[in-house]
């Protein structure tokens, strides 16, 4: 409910908030949040997640300079190709969250992902992106309670 | 003043980045390279440019709009490219290179 006045207070304005309708539209949103049948609340431990925060915004600028850089330099200086992980990452948000993020780092595009082996194009082969993937999934693993601690008995959703 | 300036300086880079980024589109010999110089390069353009506006913005209303903006961006943008890169990896390339 509250998101959803937030949601209305920053598409709509301060002064439209006390709208018979904004009223409605906020109730209605709320009602309906409560009524679906949530999935369950994101396990995430909030301490971590400016650590993730963080790191997300420098990598993903340094990602952005560096493919800049590639396509403006005349000599054109990639070397692209494929790359396999295997993510040690619970499925759902955790690998989820990892696979966008991968795509924004530097250098690497998620691709493809066949139970937990993920295939990456890279645009420079010489790169360290081992590195840089586990990082990541470090940061993401800490930003998130696994679920696995609790399923690992009645696991069988690998695709 | 200062804060014009700021937004013109934020804005003239993102645009550098929205340039590197088509360029990069242009260059990049294949369908995941291109991908590549689309998503991070505008992402960070973008970036820049939300962030200049929000020295222009009248209330907190408007900088969180401008956040969410650029936030759903990078959602549909980081998505978009890994359903395009599957894609490509299930069914080959679109075109053939030049």
């Amino acid at each position: 409910m509250a998101a959803a006045a937030m949601l209305w207070w920053i598409l709509a304005g301060s002064g439209a908030l006390l709208e018979p309708l904004a009223l409605l539209a906020i109730l209605l949103a709320g009602v309906t949040s409560l009524l679906l049948p949530a999935g369950r609340p994101l396990p995430l431990r909030l301490r971590a997640l400016p650590g993730l925060l963080g790191f997300f915004l420098r990598s993903s600028f340094l990602g952005g300079l560096d493919v800049a850089r590639r396509a403006l330099d005349p000599r054109l200086p990639i070397d692209p190709g494929f790359v396999t992980y295997r993510a040690d990452l619970a499925h759902g948000p955790p690998l989820t969250l990892f696979m966008a993020v991968i795509s924004l780092l530097p250098g690497t595009l998620s691709v493809r992902l066949e139970g937990r082996l993920l295939t990456l194009h890279v645009l420079d082969r010489h790169a360290d992106t081992r590195a840089a993937l586990s990082t990541l999934e470090r940061r993401i693993r800490a930003a998130f309670r696994d679920p696995r601690h609790r399923r690992n008995d009645t696991n069988g959703e690998t695709p | 003043m200062i804060a014009n300036t700021l937004t013109v300086i934020l804005i003239l880079a993102g645009l550098v980045f929205f340039a590197a980024g088509t360029a990069g589109m242009l260059r990049f010999p294949d369908v995941y390279s291109r991908l590549h110089a689309l998503t991070k390069a505008d992402n960070v353009g973008l970036g820049l440019v939300v962030l200049g506006l929000m020295f222009q913005a009248s209330g907190p209303s408007d900088i969180l709009k401008l956040l969410l903006i650029w936030l759903l961006v990078l959602a549909a943008g980081t998505t978009a490219a890994h359903m395009v890169a599957q894609r490509t990896w299930t069914h080959g390339e679109f075109e053939s290179d030049r």
